[in-house]
């Protein structure tokens, strides 16, 4: 799967180039990220407003994600709609992650919390 | 009552095709869009369930799936011919862990109205179905 990578001073913007992130690749998906953040990436942005399906394989790899960055690790999820920020409602997973709307959202909630 | 019936094979890869035709039939009999695509993420858990405990991951077997659809509902019958469905899998996440997984069952119980589960001759059925009024 495509990943695109963007860093600037305050975190890293990782951009999912695929319309679904299903149990097909949600373990490509899991190792691409754990990689990222093994890089010494522990600011992230994850831009899903590409995708417009994502099943619960794939919400179970995010969490493995979350898990992996740490207490000092931040993960903003960046994007999420439709039946992508349903899932994340019935599963009560909005509770835990961090989701906002787009992009300019996510680095205010970083510059706030410099 | 319109019917379409499909298969695939038992690879998580081939269920994307799946959906592909479960919208083209959702179009066809004018389901709304936000029904038909939370009913996608029913039957994508469903199949994934059979794909991963039914097949074990086993890519050469069958998975046959039906459609249904009159004025009041939607009906969608997956058929395999795996291993029975065991109670055991309907782990519930607890509360104290951050679960990574385990929500499939839940999930489709969230979406549709009723769910039914059978095994006659072998064949394992689960029968998912969505009031449309």
């Amino acid at each position: 799967m495509n990943l695109t990578i963007n860093k600037d001073e305050e975190s890293t913007l990782v951009g999912i180039n695929e319309s679904r992130l299903d149990a097909s690749i949600a373990p490509e998906f899991k190792k691409q990220m754990e990689e990222i953040i093994e890089q010494g990436n522990n600011k992230i942005i994850l831009d899903i407003s590409e995708i417009t399906f994502m099943d619960s394989s794939s919400l179970g790899a995010l969490v493995a994600v979350l898990k992996s960055m740490g207490s000092d690790g931040m993960l903003i999820i960046s994007g999420a709609s439709g039946v992508v920020l349903e899932l994340f409602k019935l599963t009560r997973m909005d509770r835990i992650f961090t989701l906002v709307e787009d992009i300019d959202a996510a680095k205010e909630k970083f510059l706030a919390n410099a | 009552m319109n019917i379409h019936k499909t298969e695939i094979k038992s690879q998580l890869s081939e269920i994307k095709s799946l959906a592909t035709v479960f919208h083209d039939f959702s179009k066809k009999n004018g389901i709304d869009k936000d029904t038909a695509n939370l009913m996608e993420l029913a039957i994508v858990e469903a199949v994934n369930n059979i794909v991963i405990h039914a097949y074990a991951e086993e890519p050469d077997h069958k998975i046959y799936a039906q459609f249904e659809v009159d004025e009041n509902q939607l009906k969608i019958i997956l058929t395999d011919t795996g291993k029975a469905f065991e109670q055991k899998q309907q782990i519930k996440n607890t509360k104290t862990s951050l679960p990574e997984g385990n929500w499939g069952l839940d999930l489709i119980d969230s979406i549709v109205d009723q769910t039914q589960r059978y095994r006659t001759d072998k064949r394992n059925s689960f029968i998912l179905i969505k009031q449309l009024n």
